[in-house]
């Protein structure tokens, strides 16, 4: 390869592959928030059926 | 309407995969190479990057932020949402472009969706081994103009389509958690499993070894060696802004529904960047690694040169196919098998979140339950998507995938990043967008959101109505101010048609186009006849809720009176 195409490919490919990762991960890591629960044991607002 | 129980995702992590599904979509390995290729190479990144950044990022965080509001007040679909952040009676009509939009483009994309299918089952019957390429180029040719089929099946094509209408159907009257989350949890890794398959067999592509021309470097040098000259021409800018549009699924209401279902405190920040970034990564690394370097590594850049012209859709359909097939019968089979499911799951992932709008519409106004919200999703896509079987030969398909799948995306973007940065308010907006979020949102973005992104949306959607004639930007500086066939406003005149009449003197060719001509505008009345039938329910949802809203009112008064 023509070291301008690589130069470009390895950039883009690092750049795009080290943020989706970074986030990704960033997600993984974040711990899941607290909801408020009514008396009845529910979370309030809307629930997964 | 107030606050009451409805659906919701069950998992972040589901989210983000239905989210990225939504947006992962054929285009990610057809449409994104080809673009690349005819737009400067690996200069073409840049001003792809930088529309991300300026203009996608926003998009999604706008969306993700209006569709989370609009859930808090019990809305999942946008005639509603938009309602409920703009007062004025106008913006629930703005808002049915969210609705439109994803019935018109199901219509058309499940029958593309349903190519994959069909062509899934051929890989492992074995139909393409042995075949030339001109004959497999004629298999789709023949596919497509509802020839014999090839096993048998009679009316083939309209049976994949069926098919597929009715698993989408199935998956979505089976709910958000329970269908939509399920299938992006499963259908998501997969794609990138079969992806990084292709991905490396395409990037160990040898010259001389199974048919190859040239080594796979060759595909990867015509692909991303940078032609710094075009960067400054607003055509590959527009070309740019175009390809992040449509990849990220923005414009198209899907997002705000999926994102009405989230808690109401949940992020959204981080959330956008990473479903966001993941599509960019099906995009760019494994859409990158696949359909160009197999294409030039077996047919040669001159071939190849030739057949972008005719778009991913030939590449992707006619050409690779055969491609695969010089690898052996069984791992050419299994290649062409797991290439035609990746481009499957990467289209049931967005069809399915195609049908949420509609049916969150029919379930939030006219209480419908979610079964028959989902079955009357399936009958209205079968009625608008037969035309695109049957009449493919006449431009059916490409006239729905113009105005719902490309105009409609820009003009409903640009209108609804107006209500969310100067109706609604920046200040009330950027609260939206930063409350429960994970990361620390650029300060910088709010400047984006009001200024840049609309005026870069308000220059595509003007860039994309007077596109001069060869795109030379140039021309209209000085004074020529003739438009292209691909022009907006040379679409609604039917220019290309009219063209291609006046410059032929052969009758039948003549008749055939008169005959395009009428599909054409046919198809034109459909779509506008379904825009219209929408904004009469939303007219209708509205006189509900005012005569609902009366009557509480009443009713409090008459408490009151007793009282």
């Amino acid at each position: 390869m023509n070291m301008a195409a690589l130069a470009f490919m390895l950039l883009t490919l690092g750049l795009v592959t080290g943020m989706t990762f970074y986030f990704f991960i960033k997600v993984l890591k974040v711990p899941p928030k607290t909801y408020p629960v009514n008396p009845g044991g529910e979370a309030t607002e809307q629930t997964g059926k | 309407m107030g606050i009451k129980e409805t659906e919701s995702w069950g998992s972040r992590m589901g989210l983000i995969l239905a989210m990225a599904g939504n947006a992962v979509g054929l285009g990610n390995f057809l449409r994104f190479p080809v673009q690349a290729v005819q737009n400067g190479g690996g200069a073409f990144i840049i001003p792809y990057l930088v529309c991300f950044l300026v203009m996608g990022i926003p998009l999604l965080w706008v969306e993700w932020a209006m569709g989370r509001f609009g859930g808090r007040q019990g809305h999942h679909s946008t005639p509603f949402i938009l309602d409920s952040m703009g007062k004025r009676a106008l913006w629930k009509y703005v808002g049915v472009f969210g609705i439109w939009t994803n019935i018109a483009i199901a219509a058309y994309y499940c029958y593309l969706e349903s190519w994959t299918l069909s062509y899934m089952m051929h890989s492992v019957l074995g139909t393409f081994h042995g075949k030339t390429q001109e004959a497999i180029g004629n298999f789709f040719t023949q596919y497509v103009s509802l020839g014999p089929s090839a096993v048998g099946i009679p009316y083939e094509p309209v049976f994949f389509f069926v098919v597929c209408l009715l698993l989408n159907t199935w998956i979505l009257s089976k709910g958000l958690m329970a269908g939509v989350e399920k299938v992006a949890k499963v259908g998501m890794p997969l794609l990138i499993l079969f992806g990084i398959f292709l991905a490396y067999k395409g990037l160990t592509i040898t010259a001389g070894e199974a048919g190859a021309l040239h080594d796979s470097s060759v595909g990867l040098n015509f692909l991303w060696t940078p032609r710094y000259e075009r960067i400054l021409s607003p055509t590959v800018w527009l070309a740019a802004a175009g390809q992040i549009f449509f990849t990220l699924a923005v414009g198209m209401g899907t997002i705000h529904c999926y994102a009405s279902y989230m808690k109401s405190k949940e992020d959204i920040a981080l959330n956008a960047m990473s479903a966001g970034w993941m599509n960019e990564f099906v995009e760019v690394v494994l859409g990158g690694a696949i359909l160009i370097p197999v294409a030039v590594g077996y047919l040669g850049i001159d071939k190849v040169n030739e057949l972008v012209q005719l778009g991913g859709l030939g590449l992707g359909f006619k050409t690779l196919p055969y491609l695969f097939s010089q690898w052996g019968p069984i791992l050419g089979a299994f290649s062409s098998f797991l290439w035609f499911g990746l481009l499957f799951f990467a289209g049931i992932t967005s069809s399915l979140a195609m049908g949420t709008p509609w049916m969150g519409f029919l379930q939030d106004e006219f209480s419908w339950r979610r079964k028959p919200a989902a079955w009357s999703f399936g009958v209205l896509v079968f009625i608008l998507g037969m035309p695109t079987v049957l009449f493919f030969n006449y431009g059916v398909f490409d006239e729905y995938d113009y105005w719902t799948g490309t105009v409609a995306l820009v003009v409903f973007a640009l209108l609804e990043c107006l209500l969310f940065a100067w109706v609604f308010g920046m200040g009330k907006g950027w609260s939206e967008i930063t409350d429960g979020a994970d990361i620390k949102v650029p300060r910088v973005y709010r400047f984006i959101i009001r200024y840049v992104t609309p005026a870069l949306l308000l220059w595509v959607f003007v860039g994309s109505l007077f596109t001069p004639k060869g795109g030379d930007w140039g021309a209209y500086l000085k004074g020529n101010w003739e438009t292209d066939n691909s022009s907006i406003l040379n679409k609604i005149l039917n220019s290309s048609i009219h063209e291609k009449i006046a410059a032929t003197a052969d009758l039948s060719k003549i008749a055939q186009l008169r005959d395009q001509l009428f599909y054409v505008n046919a198809s034109r009345f459909l779509l506008l006849s379904l825009f219209v039938f929408i904004c009469g329910l939303v007219f209708v949802a509205h006189q509900r809720r005012c005569t609902l809203a009366k009557r509480k009112r009443m009713e409090a008064t008459l408490e009151l009176t007793k009282v």
